[in-house]
């Protein structure tokens, strides 16, 4: 019993780092209708210069944070800059060149830093644990789960009770409409090219306190939220959210009694093709009502 | 129309995503590799390339003045800490060689060329090693690039000598041109099994490993090994290379109690494997125990804080680096910090110079085999067991056990225990 409830723990931990990532995701794509696929990409190129500014001038690693943060805001204008505002397109244009922007950083980070990573990434809290159900929780993963519940409840009240939320909304629902009614998409989509890139940077230096730091760190993380987004159905950042944790826990039981780590992955892809095809269907038939 | 219009869109958007992603992730190695990597690109042994002005003979590679040796090496990608180690000491013993007056009036003409990890420019700066460059004989660093690379070489008929790679097929069966003189996996393995149950006596054991081909038979000859003497194994735990969950593992390693906790996967992951179990507040009952990856700086660096005594790795044909005895090596990059493929490449270096000097004269490449094959040694360096000729041509069957106290790696046994093989 005391196995199960840790193995619940852990995955369920494991679950909110996923869910924090597609809220990272969410923020994005409910604001432009654009699917970052550089997302968490991005997260890591950061995390890579706030750990090279850290080394480089020894300051505290809140600072070196803080600077990334700056930073993060930063690289999310010049993307929207370059990417959307250089030459607008549809949002799955602005899609398909994010990948463009995935391998790039894939690439880039991997031919400045990849040869002697991994590397260790400075702690970011006092190294103190908790135990629940027989499992230590460190005080990081704890940050991460405040951390994702408040995002996502801070972007639920921002899109509910403000009345930036329902110009979002607006323009969710009908882009050209909103924008004949006065309502400043430019500015909203910027807004939300910048916050979308300082929540993947933090999910980032948490993935890396968490793991290492290294080029390749987010992708077992960026598939899972992936998947976690879209089963969530991509307008919802609680349903995003309880996808992570239950995506994070069917791979940690999957882990513990199975003990085949492949199919961890296998479990993931498989229930989000199974939620891609409900969707696809519920919203068809949902048209086909209307 | 406009939803369902909306819907497919994203759907294709989705499904392109999905597949660029994948795609990416599959095929992480070979893109990190090949942004960083070209075969031009050289290591600083290439500095020590000597002018070729003697007479060429009908041997290729050799002259009156010098003799061409190749090496492709993993200095960048997955892997660049063995593959700069081993060319880093490898190319300075190869200096101080050539310092000394070379070998029987021959210099030594070294080329390096970094794979990246990469097979198929292993496989190209293979080629170009042997036709372009027309070497002597030939080393590697990296496990899967030199099983790339090995048919190539054998149907050239261009000797391997003693790689820093750890695959069956390299002495099994026995190849005409290739020869080993680091012990593989299996041996390392089950050498610090043995040596760790006649030190603390047998107990039950759970064997941590990446569920990768290259670990099969290390984990096949462990498991079998520990009833033999006495113990008990209690599971195998399959993991991934850069495994995200090390927390599931800790839960079974809980649950389970294992007196030993055996590890076979990469440094970094062991190492994280390790950190995991000290936040966990987890600890085996007597150690934990690896192969030559347990004892890595790439471990050390990940683990963080090792407590005095509760690891044991087996180096491959050597003393652990920070053994005395490897002073000598040490010495000759003393600004960097030497790792266990650091005086690996010592080895290599020190012994390949060795055969060409018993060789006299009349260097071929057929004198050269069989030499190998049934005439070397036993000879033996300050940090390492016997080498001596042997009929699956790995030549050095030693294997040392080391720990770590204060923080560093040190021996924990005064000499090198001579394995199976």
């Amino acid at each position: 019993m005391t196995t199960l409830l840790a193995t619940l723990v852990n995955g369920a931990v494991l679950g909110l780092m996923y869910g924090l990532l597609a809220i990272a995701l969410l923020l994005l794509f409910q604001t432009t209708g654009v699917l970052n696929f550089a997302q968490a990409d991005v997260g890591m190129f950061l995390t890579f210069l706030v750990f090279g500014i850290l080394g480089a001038t020894q300051i505290a690693t809140g600072w070196g944070i803080a600077i990334g943060v700056l930073l993060a805001c930063a690289m999310g204008l010049v993307l929207y800059l370059l990417l959307v505002r250089s030459r607008p397109a549809i949002a799955l244009d602005l899609s398909l060149r994010t990948l463009g922007l995935f391998l790039l950083f894939a690439a880039l980070a991997e031919k400045v830093w990849g040869s002697d990573a991994p590397y260790r990434f400075p702690a970011i809290v006092p190294d103190r644990s908790v135990i629940i159900a027989g499992y230590s929780v460190l005080a990081t993963q704890i940050v991460a789960a405040v951390f994702a519940l408040v995002v996502a409840g801070a972007v639920g009240l921002l899109m509910r009770r403000t009345r930036v939320g329902l110009l979002i909304r607006a323009m969710r629902s009908d882009r050209e409409i909103a924008m004949d009614l006065g309502v400043n998409v430019d500015a909203i989509d910027t807004l939300a090219w910048i916050a979308s890139t300082v929540v993947a940077l933090v999910v980032a230096i948490m993935v890396a306190t968490l793991t290492f730091l290294s080029p390749t760190m987010m992708g077992p993380f960026f598939l899972a939220a992936f998947a976690a987004a879209m089963l969530g159905g991509l307008h919802s950042m609680v349903g995003a959210l309880v996808a992570g944790l239950a995506l994070g826990v069917v791979q940690s039981t999957t882990a513990v009694y199975l003990n085949e780590p492949s199919w961890s992955q296998i479990f993931a892809f498989l229930i989000l093709l199974g939620g891609l095809i409900i969707r696809e269907r519920s919203g068809q038939s949902m048209t086909a009502r209307l | 129309m406009r939803s369902i219009g909306t819907r497919q869109s994203l759907t294709r958007a989705v499904a392109i995503g999905l597949l660029v992603l994948l795609t990416a992730a599959c095929g992480a190695d070979s893109e990190e590799t090949s942004t960083t990597l070209s075969s031009d690109q050289t290591a600083p042994g290439d500095d020590s390339t000597v002018p070729d002005d003697g007479q060429a003979s009908d041997v290729p590679g050799v002259t009156d003045s010098s003799i061409k040796i190749g090496m492709t090496a993993s200095i960048t990608g997955a892997f660049p800490l063995a593959g700069e180690q081993f060319s880093g000491w490898y190319e300075r013993t190869v200096d101080q060689i050539n310092a000394a007056g070379g070998i029987n009036g021959r210099t030594i003409e070294l080329t390096i060329l970094d794979d990246g990890s990469e097979g198929d420019v292993a496989l190209s700066n293979a080629q170009r090693l042997v036709r372009d460059d027309e070497v002597f004989a030939m080393t590697t660093v990296g496990t899967a690039t030199t099983a790339g690379i090995l048919p190539f070489l054998e149907s050239e008929g261009v000797p391997l000598l003693f790689p820093a790679a750890f695959f069956p097929e390299l002495i099994d069966p026995p190849k005409d041109n290739a020869f080993a003189l680091f012990p593989l996996y299996d041996a390392q393995l089950t050498t610090v099994i043995e040596w760790a149950f006649g030190e603390f006596g047998p107990g039950s054991a759970v064997i941590v490993r990446a569920e990768v081909p290259a670990f099969d038979a290390p984990v096949t000859a462990a498991e079998a090994l520990i009833p033999e003497l006495g113990g008990e194994h209690l599971q195998t735990i399959n993991t991934s290379f850069g495994e995200a969950d090390w927390g599931s593992v800790i839960i079974r390693l809980q649950d389970l109690q294992p007196d030993y906790v055996v590890m076979m996967t990469s440094a970094p992951d062991q190492g994280r494997l390790f950190q995991e179990m000290s936040n966990q507040g987890y600890a085996p009952g007597t150690a934990v125990l690896g192969a030559s990856t347990l004892v890595d700086q790439a471990f050390l660096d990940a683990a963080g804080e090792v407590p005095d005594g509760t690891i044991y790795g087996a180096v491959a044909g050597t003393l652990v680096q920070t053994a005395p005895e490897a002073d000598e090596c040490r010495e000759l990059w003393p600004e960097e910090p030497m790792g266990p493929y650091g005086l690996n490449g010592c080895a290599s270096a020190e012994v390949m110079a060795e055969a060409l000097r018993q060789l006299g004269d009349d260097v071929t490449r057929e004198g050269l085999t069989q030499l190998l094959d049934s005439a070397f040694g036993p000879f033996e360096l300050p940090y390492t067991g016997v080498i001596e000729s042997a009929d699956n041509h790995l030549l050095n069957k030693g294997i040392g056990i080391a720990t770590i106290t204060g923080g560093e790696f040190v021996a924990a046994t005064d000499e090198v225990i001579q394995s199976d093989g």
